[in-house]
């Protein structure tokens, strides 16, 4: 694993700050992906901020809707009672993957975040124009029969790995951001924050 | 850099490098080998330790990100010379081969009967919006809630039946 320095701020917009300020610092959650990816280079950052600890962890229900704090488990979400009385397909959906272990570490905004379990994104010997854009897909020729089915391009055939997310977009969930500027926040639509492959990179 | 673990309720000032797990802060940096390496990724449950009351991998924490936090491995379950219960079921049910997957497989034992008291779902739970119980758990529902737990020896009948017997205590005492 590369060094890098950790990280813990104390508010969202510090941390969206200094993370968007500074090349080669990500985000770091629940750990599931991250620290894999950390372990066998494919990610390599040189800062890691933990978002933990910074008050995000709480559902809010309201009587037509839900609104879910970025680092949320996995499995705080599924197994809350007001998410498996109203939206069970989201329980079922997170239910469905990995293991009680990941689903407690692992956190509603990684989730939906996460990188592809494409092998050759894994791999740093394979070319993947996810992980180093313009060097090329060994996937789109190679063993990629649990790969994409809709939304491939020349360029990529790698899917989004999430369940949670496939509920997520079922139920019209939106998405709201932090800017590092300060209070102003984004919403976006779910499935907006996902691009298909571009036609070039 | 400087970080303070606390680890079956004592607690470590540690000096350690930024890329250390828990895992590895735990057998090498305290010495506590009971938590075992297994996959190192996060995909066989051997290095299961429970953080804050919730089960899970200390092969993905970073040992720096743990500070605050209560970590219980296996050295911590006993009191003193008297087994936990569920380290009692697994020995009485012989539910082992080779030992490796063992405390992993105790500790998740223990989360999971929690979290079947608390009566949350798992993937097989017919409806998640029902409540399950202990005294109706079907051995397929124990099955799925020990399911992130590999056992190379594949003791699996035997730890199903220690999970069991814990919950036929509980239940008739």
């Amino acid at each position: 694993m590369k060094t890098f320095t950790f990280e813990r701020m104390a508010a969202a917009e510090d941390t969206a700050q200094f993370v968007a300020a500074r090349r080669g610092a990500m985000f770091l959650a629940g750990g599931t992906t991250l620290v894999d990816l950390m372990k066998i280079n494919v990610l390599t950052p040189d800062t890691v901020v933990d978002v933990r600890h910074l008050g995000l962890s709480t559902i809010d229900v309201s009587d037509d809707a839900i609104a879910i704090g970025a680092a949320v488990t996995n499995s705080q979400l599924a197994w809350h009672p007001v998410v498996r009385d109203r939206y069970p397909v989201l329980s079922e959906a997170i239910l469905s993957g990995a293991t009680t272990q990941l689903r407690n570490m692992a956190t509603v905004a990684g989730n939906i975040l996460q990188r592809t379990r494409c092998p050759y994104f894994r791999d740093v010997h394979a070319s993947c124009n996810r992980r180093q854009p313009g060097s090329g897909c060994d996937a789109l020729d190679g063993f990629n029969r649990g790969l994409a089915v809709l939304g491939v391009s020349e360029h990529c055939i790698a899917t989004h790995p999430s369940d949670m997310c496939v509920a997520m977009a079922v139920l019209d969930a939106d998405i709201h951001t932090v800017r590092p500027d300060g209070a102003a926040r984004r919403r976006h639509t779910f499935d907006s924050v996902w691009r298909l492959p571009p036609s070039s990179w | 850099m400087k970080t303070t673990l606390r680890v079956n309720n004592v607690t470590h000032e540690l000096s350690v490098d930024e890329r250390v797990t828990l895992l590895d802060a735990l057998r090498d940096v305290l010495g506590l080998t009971g938590t075992k390496k297994g996959c190192d990724q996060g995909a066989c449950g051997a290095c299961t330790v429970i953080i804050d009351g919730q089960r899970v991998l200390s092969c993905l924490t970073l040992a720096a990100a743990c500070e605050g936090q209560q970590v219980v491995t296996i050295e911590g379950l006993a009191t003193g010379e008297e087994l936990h219960p569920m380290q009692a079921a697994f020995l009485h049910c012989d539910g082992f081969q080779c030992g490796y997957c063992t405390p992993g497989q105790i500790l998740s034992a223990v989360c999971a009967i929690q979290e079947v008291h608390a009566g949350v779902p798992s993937h097989v739970t017919p409806d998640v919006r029902q409540t399950v119980s202990g005294a109706t758990l079907t051995d397929e529902e124990i099955r799925e809630r020990m399911s992130g737990n590999l056992c190379r020896c594949a003791a699996y009948p035997n730890i199903l039946a220690a999970v069991r017997k814990v919950l036929t205590q509980e239940a008739q005492s």
